[in-house]
């Protein structure tokens, strides 16, 4: 791994999670993390109502503090939406309402927009909460399992299976040759590091077509285009 | 046509995995005046190559790179289709159309382990095989425990593809082969990247699944010392062309003739062809290490008598 990218320490392994001690919502089925998971969403999104949003963020959190996940891949789930959500309620907290409650230079804070605003921060971090609850708790096999259980179609499922299975081969592959470009001056320079990177995500991407060939043939040799 | 499986009785494990070879005694894979051109190639990649390979054989096809030598696999697997020229697998021809049920009658085992292991976890990657067979859920879990355990990866059914070293890959690729239980085994490269331990594991089983449940190998590798320790026939291949095929011991022996095709006789044999007294005589030099130990204490006797 790079010196400078390692995102293997954010992505804790399956290894690690299977390792760990059936504690919390870990030791639950993952058909009934899905089924909950679909559940709040529906009820978080579908129907809207603030209270109830704000009720299942609270149980929601309350099970990721019992359950203590692996804290890098939670930083993940909770850091990936913090700047969409926080420009959303920038921009709820100055563009609507009546009553201002602070000014900005030519900008007004409105206290209806702040509402407005937090109620997407808060839409936005319940579907998190439970996206950790049933993602960051589950190996990923057992989640396609529950997928096929609950009968989604196939081809879905088989995409998401080979994009999991490939990404990390992809990552690995982008990190070696960063190490390697690192090693010859690649980073000498923000011009120079910006185009050896674009390099490396070309180089990548084609690498990757060529693969796909190559994983085609294979599944070929083993009957996965018989009639 | 007949139906035949052999006796697997000997079989210390006692497990059954045992191939169905479903066109008796007949050739398990036989290439008559096969040619083939890449499309954007000029000349032939492959040329001419006529041969038959019968059950229980372990064919070692060795060249230099580029000699064509993953092209004649891919064309025995069916993935590429013979320009000129016809292969026929368990007396079947392999056509065009009919690449879909090569499966049936061969298993190939892919350089890049990454390329051959496709599924998120080594349980599911191995049961795809015998799944696409059309086998029921019992037979299929039956198979992949016992695939598991003959190639000792049994402590690895849960875990993820990408968590797996680059040995335990090619161990559970293999794995998916067997418990496809197909007659015909082609290895690309299969020690490739290996540590000693890993290549005597794999060889050992290799040899475990040739003697014991009469699987018929071609191996294409360019190690000739891993070569002189598993073969039965060997099959040497320049630009395209086999310019040898016989046993080992005639091919290992012939100097001029490696020397020609850019490889090296294995390292015993280079030995010995110094040590003796005429170096000419091509039966006298040891190809394994049993023949060596042999030959030197015959010497060493002699030396005894002498002295």
């Amino acid at each position: 791994m790079g010196r400078y990218l390692n995102l293997d320490k954010f992505i804790a392994s399956e290894q690690q999670l299977e390792a760990k001690p059936l504690r919390g919502v870990f030791a639950w089925d993952p058909r009934l993390k899905l089924g909950m998971l679909a559940t709040v969403i529906i009820l978080n999104i579908g129907l809207a109502i603030n209270e109830l949003s704000a009720f299942l963020l609270i149980i929601g959190f309350l099970l990721v503090l019992w359950t203590r996940p692996p804290f890098g891949r939670t930083l993940i789930f909770f850091l990936g939406p913090l700047l969409a959500t926080a420009v959303a309620v920038a921009g709820f907290s100055v563009g609507f309402g009546k009553t201002p409650v602070y000014e900005l230079g030519k900008l007004t804070v409105y206290r209806e927009g702040i509402i407005q605003g937090g109620e997407v921060a808060i839409r936005v971090y319940c579907d998190m909460t439970w996206l950790v609850l049933t993602f960051v708790t589950t190996p990923f096999h057992r989640i396609l399992e529950a997928f096929r259980w609950f009968k989604v179609p196939g081809i879905l499922v088989d995409t998401l299976a080979m994009m999991y299975r490939y990404s990390f081969l992809l990552l690995d592959e982008f990190t070696r040759m960063h190490t390697a470009s690192c090693a010859r001056g690649g980073r000498a320079g923000k011009a120079n590091a910006l185009k050896t990177l674009s390099r490396i995500g070309a180089q990548v991407f084609m690498r990757a077509f060529d693969r796909s060939e190559r994983i085609y043939l294979a599944m070929v040799t083993r009957g996965g285009e018989r009639p | 046509m007949e139906s035949k499986v052999l006796n697997d009785e000997s079989c210390p494990n006692q497990c059954d995995v045992t191939p169905e070879y479903i066109n008796g005694d007949g050739p398990v894979l036989d290439c008559r005046n096969v040619s083939f051109t890449y499309a954007n190639l000029l000349g032939n990649t492959v040329k001419d190559i006529n041969f038959s390979i019968y059950r229980n054989d372990i064919v070692v096809a060795c060249g230099p790179n580029g000699s064509g030598k993953t092209t004649l696999l891919k064309l025995f697997a069916g993935i590429l289709t013979p320009g000129k020229g016809e292969i026929l697998l368990s007396s079947k021809r392999l056509g065009r159309k009919d690449r879909r049920d090569a499966f049936r009658y061969m298993g190939i085992l892919f350089q890049d382990p990454n390329d051959q292991l496709f599924c998120t976890h080594v349980r599911e990657d191995i049961a795809y095989g015998p799944t696409n067979l059309g086998l029921g859920p019992e037979e299929v879990n039956r198979l992949v425990e016992t695939a598991m355990d003959q190639v000792e990866v049994r402590h690895l059914e849960n875990r993820p593809i990408h968590r797996l070293s680059h040995g335990e890959m090619k161990r559970v690729g293999l794995a998916g082969l067997i418990a496809m239980r197909p007659p015909l085994i082609l290895l690309d490269e299969p020690f490739s990247g290996l540590d000693p331990a890993s290549t005597d594991h794999l060889l050992g089983l290799i040899r475990h699944l040739n003697d014991h449940h009469h699987y018929t190998f071609v191996i294409v590798t360019h190690n000739i010392n891993i070569a002189s320790l598993i073969a039965k026939r060997m099959i040497v291949l320049v630009d395209g062309q086999i310019i040898a095929d016989g046993p080992p011991k005639k091919i290992l022996t012939d100097e001029q003739l490696l020397r020609d095709s850019r490889l090296e006789p294995p390292i015993l044999t280079q030995l010995f062809q110094r040590i003796l007294d005429d170096p000419s005589e091509n039966d006298r030099i040891p190809v394994t290490i049993d023949e060596a130990v042999d030959i030197l204490n015959a010497l060493n006797r002699n030396k005894q008598v002498y002295a």
